[in-house]
């Protein structure tokens, strides 16, 4: 039995592992849980590689003088393996968490069953003030001419319209290419392009007043 | 909530200024040092990433920024790729196959240690690499736009 | 590679994780998530996986985690979606059925530092005999991955700048991350990015174009009180109070 666990435990463990991992991608509501579920799993097959290199008496792959006989080092192939896989792990949390960041940006939240729920149509749109308001640059690098497009496309930041609304303020915000720019002058612009554009559901929440307001209380070096 | 910006303890301040030079010292010590010992582009890229991440999170932007302006992250993460596609090419300027550098002749140089130099380019390019993916994805993520 | 702290780090990853996914307060969680890196770090280090375990200790329980918080600062820090009951009543079968079937594939897998695995007589011999002779590397990973396997290697170094590229596709507006040096303080009409006629309206410049977007500014980091009131174009962001 000592025995057998000796040989194995490994593999049980990383088996644990990796069920915590799965049961935080499934079941979690939180979308920053479920990354950080992907992030256990691939870090318990990282360790199944590893593990699975190793050799009795053998020593980390770095050749002392010219004893080059196999048997003294453990298998380098997983080590390298693992390596890039460990480096692109990152890179896919990097664009996860940013996909979150866009997430909340547009819905308010990152419940996942609320998101569903809203893409699908099933939620009013309607939700309370944003959490996030435009920042200063936004404005400060607004242009004139553009009042109308990018109105729309704060609208689309400020609220999920509608079954196709949220594709569509989204969408609009995507080709626009310049997000949130209304300057002053073209607050008028706001409200009205993004009832236009998202299906007439609700208008946006607060002009850019309001979010201007939202700034100055906020004020320079505001850290927590 | 702000991530970067000053710290408001001067403790960590100054510990992370007098730090952040040494990590990043460290990681070019981990890429150079690769043929030797563990490390390599992938580590040294990321110590150096790491180096560059500390001031921001912890000096005055105006410092942190002007140290690592925000063009490195893009810049140095396609000098490096482009640096390792070049190494790839040479080879078949001379009829071999696509990044088998030993062929590559060098005179009064073994083909073992072109491999060597190679390899050590390569290096280099993927630490490159990896450095501006790693401060380009942290810069993206702390736009200010995100933290109202 | 000793059995007792092999079996002692197992304990604290499974513990660290457990925990990560349990606590309500993301920071928390995701420090949790960082020593877990850290302990798998050391499980490599204590299997001789030296090359790996820098890397986990770098990436894993340092830049993560700084992506991390970063995220979690920009969005909400209380995780409370609630939990749905019905969701874990299908769940928990399909996980029950995966560690099962996991169960059953790994009695064939061979015994622990089994010298004689099919894994270790493979390639990797020829890789650690001729290593030092082919490319005078000492370090048998390092030559590994930048000249023989450095196809791979070259893959995997296009996923990061992909990634990279594709983090800020989503979040960055136009000339925000810009790819050039750009000119420092003043005001400048040809640098307004209001009325640049040449850049199409559509294409958000990301960085991945090399060129320097003529619009491309370096944003003001921190929110400037008078902004409102300079909410015209050819305002340099730069010029701060």
């Amino acid at each position: 039995m000592i025995e057998l666990f000796l040989a194995r435990y490994v593999y049980l463990f990383v088996l644990m592992l990796l069920a915590i991992g799965l049961y935080g991608v499934l079941a979690k509501g939180d979308l920053v849980k479920k990354v950080i579920g992907l992030t256990i799993f691939s870090t318990a097959i990282y360790i199944f590689f590893i593990e699975g290199s190793l050799q009795e008496g053998a020593t980390a792959p770095v050749i002392e003088g010219d004893q080059t006989d196999p048997s003294l080092y453990v298998d380098p192939l997983p080590h390298l393996l693992i390596l890039t896989a460990i480096v692109v792990g990152v890179g896919v949390v990097g664009v996860a968490l940013s996909l979150l960041v866009r997430l909340y940006r547009a819905h308010g939240t990152l419940d996942e069953a609320v998101i569903a729920r809203r893409i699908a149509g099933r939620e009013d749109p309607a939700r309370p003030a944003s959490p996030h308001d435009d920042g200063p640059e936004g404005e400060q690098r607004g242009r004139g001419s553009d009042g109308g497009r990018s109105g729309a496309d704060s609208g689309g930041h400020e609220e999920a319209s509608g079954d196709s609304g949220a594709g569509h303020g989204q969408a609009s915000g995507d080709s626009g290419g310049g997000h949130g720019q209304a300057s002053g002058d073209s607050g008028g612009g706001h409200g009205q392009a993004s009832g236009g554009s998202g299906g007439g559901h609700g208008q946006a929440s607060g002009g850019s007043d309001g979010d201007r307001d939202d700034d100055d209380r906020d004020g320079p070096g505001g850290r927590a | 909530m702000m991530m970067t910006g000053a710290y408001p303890s001067v403790v960590v301040r100054v510990t992370c200024a007098l730090l952040s030079p040494f990590i990043a010292m460290f990681g070019l010590y981990i890429i150079a040092h690769g043929h030797y010992g563990p490390g390599g582009g992938f580590a040294g890229g990321v110590f150096v990433a790491a180096g560059a991440i500390l001031p921001r999170l912890t000096l005055p932007e105006e410092l942190s920024y002007s140290l690592f302006p925000r063009w490195i992250g893009p810049a140095t993460g396609g000098v490096g790729l482009l640096l390792f596609l070049l190494v790839g090419l040479a080879p078949m300027l001379v009829g071999a196959e696509f990044l088998d550098y030993g062929a590559v002749e060098i005179a009064g140089m073994a083909a073992s240690r072109v491999r060597y130099l190679g390899i050590l380019v390569v290096e280099v390019g993927v630490g490159l690499a990896v450095f501006g993916a790693m401060l380009m994805i942290f810069d993206v993520l702390t736009l200010r736009d995100d933290d109202a | 590679m000793i059995v007792a702290l092999d079996v002692i780090l197992f304990l604290i990853l499974l513990a660290t994780a457990v925990l990560a996914l349990q606590v309500k307060d993301l920071l928390a969680a995701v420090s949790l998530l960082a020593g877990y890196s850290l302990f798998a770090a050391l499980l490599f280090a204590g299997v001789s996986a030296v090359d790996v375990a820098l890397v986990e200790a770098a990436l894993g329980a340092g830049v993560t985690g700084v992506l991390f918080i970063a995220a979690i600062l920009a969005t909400a820090r209380r995780s409370d979606a609630p939990s749905d009951r019905r969701r874990r009543l299908i769940v928990l079968p399909l996980i029950v059925a995966f560690v099962a079937l996991m169960l059953f594939a790994s009695t064939g897998l061979p015994d622990r530092g089994d010298p004689d695995a099919p894994a270790q007589l493979g390639v990797s011999q020829t890789y650690l005999t001729d290593s030092l002779a082919d490319t005078e590397t000492p370090n048998v990973v390092t030559s590994l991955l930048a000249d023989y396997r450095s196809l791979d290697t070259l893959g995997e170094t296009m996923v990061i700048v992909t990634a990279a590229l594709s983090a800020a596709l989503v979040l960055a507006r136009r000339g925000e991350i810009p790819v050039w040096p750009q000119r420092r303080g003043g005001t400048d009409p040809g640098d307004d990015g209001g009325t640049d006629p040449a850049a199409p309206a559509g294409t958000p410049v990301t960085g991945s174009s090399g060129t320097a977007d003529p619009g491309g500014h370096v944003t003001t980091s921190s929110p400037t009180p008078d902004a409102p009131t300079e909410a015209h174009g050819g305002t340099d962001p730069e010029e701060r109070p």
